[in-house]
Parts: structure tokens; sequence; C-alpha cells
């Protein structure tokens, strides 16, 4: 049965926890007042946009044995960027401005990490306190409002084709990820990194530079993500999204990406951020107090884990089974 | 048990052992002899017994934080722990008395408990296990507390906990003495007792401690109870200082927690732990955010200052531990 193809096999193949978002989606859809509707699909996904993109960034990172704390903080920093730029140029140069920063600090991150072997949950939350004080210092502690322009709020708040523009931001992201780790060759080299860091080094990859560059590519996401939040909040704040890093890892976690690295697709990511993201939609449709969505999500969190690495309690949908089958050119043990 | 003997000695004996073993404390003499030199008024006795009154609850966490590091996890819910023991201590001091006081240690050793289990039974990594802790225990402290309101103390307990707060033997504040003694406690644990030397051997090599008979998931959990359990220690002190359970407090705690024992000299690899270096830095931290707020600089540039030492410290673990590498191949 282990090996038998056919339909069982093809089942394999499927990650555990997509099943976890269609039972939830039954469940909702019956249960949740308001929940099954296209306006509050359209909000749910637009919502998530940004939880989506971040957690692309985030996934990349873990995918690479690693973890990314300063997410946040980049975020904060890239909507101040953004918003003090906008003051002297023109906006898509302003967002330029704050997608950079972010790259910047990826940059740091990759260099402190691959190049310093510093731990990465260690250099990362140094990173996150150094750019949010840094992002306090520039702007004293307080919100700075954007100059109301059209332009500006674009990004976050527009449609293009009939579609929210975060939605369809979301959704190349979910593509230009799926083709930078599936199809090219950096990226089955970062599952390689991420797997078996001296098979790889001993297989002659420029480990430390995959590395690097791993981080770059994330920031590039996390900067997606941050811009946008910056175009619809239309203002620079410190303390923007300090809960990012624990829901885009969150997200990896609840899709079933091993934090062992190594592991992990981009439709497992999309898996996780959409189960969160209907929790807290229900949540806030349920009307019950925000505070019930961190203790919920803690809760899932250790949840999800659970169920997708005990192994084979659900034998014909294991994860690890599919995993296997996918890893085994590699020769990954 | 090989491992554990040669990183002791190793960090004993090689230059950059003895330079990153008194690390903290050059730190901290650093720091106060270069502030009292910099700011008039900071060398005072005044100011001493005001960081002595401040730095305990960071040092508690950080040495709960050094007992998980030891066994090579580490707890980023401590401070949301802190939170929500706050709160149920606060609220069973309103029904009880004075002594619902211990629901705070009680909580946090608890939710420690909790968190050992998920790492040491059900092998979560720790990074999944704490962050859904710390995410729970924030979110039901602020439940608890009508959306995150403080929750005052009121009545007789109040004063009993300022009464606590003021008190001073020898011009030392109890608050710090009680900190001390826990320091103390811990040390003796670690060092003389056999629980405690067992938590060095998971830490330096857990298969081996496991093929020697050691019960290594009992000493995870015991890690990650007496993490907790400290942090529900440092909430008393929260509370004696403020007398109210603050739901919203400790955000960020664990950030300056990992930093005090990875400053302290704790390997993030596991297997070495030493409370005295960590009461140092901890008291090296609590200077330099004392002399920050005491000097005119903006309250965030400490972040910023102390996102470079946590860097820096980093940069001192690896380089102690490629160091160690050689050494031990040799």
């Amino acid at each position: 049965m282990a090996d038998s193809p056919g339909y069982i096999g093809r089942l394999r193949m499927v990650p555990k926890s997509l099943w976890v978002l269609v039972v939830q989606f039954a469940v909702f859809s019956l249960l949740v007042p308001n929940f099954f509707a296209v306006s509050n699909f359209e909000n749910i996904l637009r919502v998530s946009s940004i939880l989506m993109l971040a957690s692309l960034g985030q996934a990349i990172v873990i995918i690479l044995a690693g973890v990314e704390f300063s997410v946040g903080s980049a975020v904060a920093l890239c909507s101040i960027v953004a918003v003090f730029a906008v003051q002297s140029v023109s906006v898509p140069m302003a967002f330029a401005a704050g997608f950079v920063i972010v790259l910047v600090i990826g940059a740091i991150n990759g260099t402190l990490i691959a190049y310093a072997k510093l731990p990465p949950f260690l250099a990362t939350l140094a990173m996150l306190m150094l750019v949010h004080g840094v992002a306090s210092l520039a702007v004293g502690g307080l919100p700075i409002e954007a100059p109301v322009s059209e332009s500006f709020y674009w990004m976050g708040r527009g449609k293009a084709f009939g579609i929210p523009v975060p939605i369809l931001l979301a959704a190349f992201g979910l593509v230009v990820h799926y083709i930078l780790l599936s199809k090219t060759t950096f990226g089955r080299q970062i599952y390689l990194v991420g797997s078996n860091e001296r098979a790889a080094r001993l297989s002659g990859i420029a480990v430390n530079r995959i590395k690097f560059l791993g981080y770059v590519a994330a920031a590039g996401f996390v900067a997606v993500s941050g811009l946008i939040l910056t175009s619809r909040v239309a203002s620079g704040q410190p303390n923007l999204i300090p809960n990012l890093p624990f829901e885009t890892i969150s997200a990896c976690a609840v899709g079933g990406l091993s934090l062992a690295g190594g592991r992990g697709s981009t439709l497992q990511v999309l898996v996780g951020v959409l189960i969160i993201a209907m929790l807290n939609n229900s949540i806030v449709l349920l009307n019950l107090p925000t505070a019930f969505q961190l203790a919920v999500l803690g809760f899932v969190i250790i949840a999800a884990v659970v169920f997708q690495t005990t192994p084979d309690r659900f034998s014909f949908l294991s994860m690890r089974a599919a995993f296997a089958q996918k890893t085994k050119p590699q020769g990954d043990a | 048990m090989m491992t554990n003997v040669s990183t002791t000695t190793a960090q004993q004996w090689s230059p950059t052992g003895i330079l990153s073993g008194a690390a903290a404390l050059i730190c901290l003499i650093a720091a106060s002899i270069g502030f009292s030199m910099a700011l008039p008024n900071f060398g005072s006795p005044g100011n001493a017994a005001n960081i002595l009154l401040q730095f305990g609850p960071l040092a508690l966490l950080a040495l709960g934080q050094m007992c998980v590091i030891l066994v090579r996890g580490f707890d980023i819910s401590v401070g949301a722990v802190l939170a929500l023991s706050s709160v149920t201590a606060a609220l069973a001091i309103e029904q009880f008395g004075i002594f619902g006081l211990i629901a705070a240690p009680l909580t946090g050793l608890a939710l420690g408990i909790l968190n050992g289990i998920l790492v040491g039974l059900l092998s979560i990594p720790p990074i999944i296990a704490t962050l859904g802790m710390l995410l729970f225990a924030r979110g039901l402290a602020l439940l608890i507390s009508n959306n995150g309101q403080v929750v005052l103390v009121t009545g007789a307990p109040q004063m009993q906990l300022l009464d606590f707060s003021f008190g001073q033997f020898l011009s030392i504040p109890y608050s710090a003495l009680l900190t001390f003694g826990v320091f103390l406690a811990v040390a003796i644990f670690l060092k003389r007792m056999r629980a405690g030397r067992r938590l060095f051997l998971i830490g330096g090599d857990p298969e081996a401690a496991r093929l020697v008979g050691t019960p290594v998931t009992r000493g995870i959990v015991l890690a990650y109870g007496l993490c907790g359990a400290l942090a529900g220690l440092a909430a008393v002190l929260i509370l004696t200082k403020t007398g109210a359970g603050l739901p919203t407090d400790g955000v960020g705690m664990e950030l300056n927690a990992i930093a005090a024992a990875v400053i302290g000299g704790s390997l993030l690899t596991g297997g070495v732990a030493s409370p005295l270096r960590v009461l140092f830095a901890a008291l090296f931290i609590q200077v330099v955010q004392s002399g920050l707020s005491f000097s005119a600089v903006s309250p965030y540039a400490g972040e910023v200052v102390m996102g470079l030492v946590i860097l820096i410290a980093g940069l001192l673990d690896q380089i102690t531990r490629r160091k160690l590498q050689t050494i031990t191949m040799h």
C-alpha cells in the first residue's frame, strides 16, 4: 500500500493541511453567519494578502532552516521611509525607496547568518530591536501621515480589472514564489542547503551565497507586503504590525513547513495563510474580542504541528510519504 | 559526558574562553564607569539602589532563559507568561488576600511545564511550542483582564506589596535580595544537585545522555518548568513594584532575557550555563537602559544599542565556539 500509485498515491501528494482547510471552510460556512458570501471571500483574500506575501518570504527562510523575526520591524521601517520619501519624490520612487530599505535589511540579515554564522533567530531578533529602534528614532515614536493622493492609495486600496490590487499582487507573488522554488536551480539549491548543509557544500554548492541570496529574496516578498500595508494605512508607523513575524511563522507551521528546514511548498504556505485568515475573519464575524485571535492562534499552531508531525495516524494522507517521493532524487535521508 | 567536561575546561583555559567568561563583568564595569563619568548623578548611591530595584524581573527571566538554553532550547513566551502570571496573581489577591501572590509562580510553572511537555515529549521545535504559548498566554491575559485593562490590587494587600517594594536591608532593596537569593538557589541546584547536573549532560550531548540512562525528557520538562516558574517570580516583583497586574507588560522582555543569557556566556548549542555571569549580564543591560534614560537621548536609542549588543554577544559566542571546536579536535 505504501508505494501503490494511482488515486491513493495522488492523495498522498496533497498537503495534510489542505484537508484541514477544506474541513475548516465547510464548518465555518455552516456555523459562522455571513461567512459564506463572495464579498466576505474577497475581504479575506484582500486582508490576507499582506500576510501572504510576508509568509512567502518567511517560507524561503524556513526552508533554508532559518527563521526571520525582523519582518515586522522591516515593514514598519519600510512604511516610514516611503512616507518620508513621498514628501520630496514621486510615489513610485518613494515606494522604490521603501522596497530597497527592506532589501538592505534582508542583506544585513543574510550577511550576519550566512557569513558571520550567527544563529538565525538571534541575528533576526537583534535586527528586530535594532530596526524598530531606528524606525522609532526616525519619527520620534509617533506615526507620520502620508499626503493624500490617489496614487499612494492605489496599491493597498485600488482595483485593477475589477479585482483589488493586493489580491493581484499576492497571486503574482505566489506564482513567482512557485517558479523560484520549484523551477529554478537557485530554488532547488535552497532546498538542498536547508535539508543538509554539509551535503550541499560537499556537492559544490556555494552554501553561503545561497543563504545570503535566500534572505534577500525573502526580503523582496516582505517588501511588497510592506508597501501594500503602507499604502493601505497611508502612514509611517514604528509599531505598524509587531505580530507579523509570529503570524508568518505560524502560517508556515500551520501550512506544514518543517521548521527543521529543507521541506515545504508554495501551496502549503497558501493553505497556512488561508487557514489563519479564515480563523481571524470568523473571530471578527462572531464579534469575539480580538484577544481571542491570539489565544486561538497559539492553540492552533501547536495543534497543527502536533497533527502534522504525528506519523501515519492518517496513513494514506501522510505528508511524509509525499515528501519522501518528492525529495528522493536528492538523496535526502 | 566527554563533550561536557572538555567544554568546561576549554572555556576556562583558552584565551577567548577567559575573555568571553569575563565578558559580562567587563561590560558591566565598563558601562558603569562610562556612564558615571559622562552623567553627573549616575554614580550616586540612590541611582545604584534604583538600578538594583529595577533589574530583578529581567534578571529572573534571563536566569530562566539560561536554563532552557542549557538544554538546547529557548523560550520566547516568557514575556507573555510574565504578563499572564501578574494578572492571575492580581485576581487571586483580590479573592484570597496577599497569599494569592503564590498564583504567579504557580501559573508560570504550569505554563512552563506545558512548554516542556510540548518540546520534550512531543518533539515540537522550541520556536513553535513557545511561540504558540506566547500567543496563547498573551491572549488569555488580555481576555481575563477585561481586554487588556490593568488589574489593580486594592486595600490592605496593596499596602503590603508596596511595603515590600520600598523595604531595604543594608540599603539593598528586598526585591534585589530576593533576586540574589533565587540566583544562589538555582546555582546550587545546577552545580551541586543531581537533577541539575544532568541538565548539563543533556545539553552537552542528548544522545550520550540517553545512552547512559539519563531521563532526557524529564530534564527538558524540568528546565522549561523552571523557566516558567522564574517568569512567574518576575511577575511577583512587577506586582510589588506597581501594585497591579499588567496584561500588556513584558512585550519584548523575552528578547532582553535571551540577550542577557547570551551575554552571560550561555552557548546556544547548549551544555553551558553560569548563573553568576547571567547576573552580571542582566545588571549590565539594566545599567545601559538606566544610563540611556538618564542622558537626554531618545529612549528608542536604547533599542538600537541593545540590538547591537546582542549582535556583538552573538559574534563573541560564535568565535568562542569555533575556538572550542579546534581545541576539542586536537
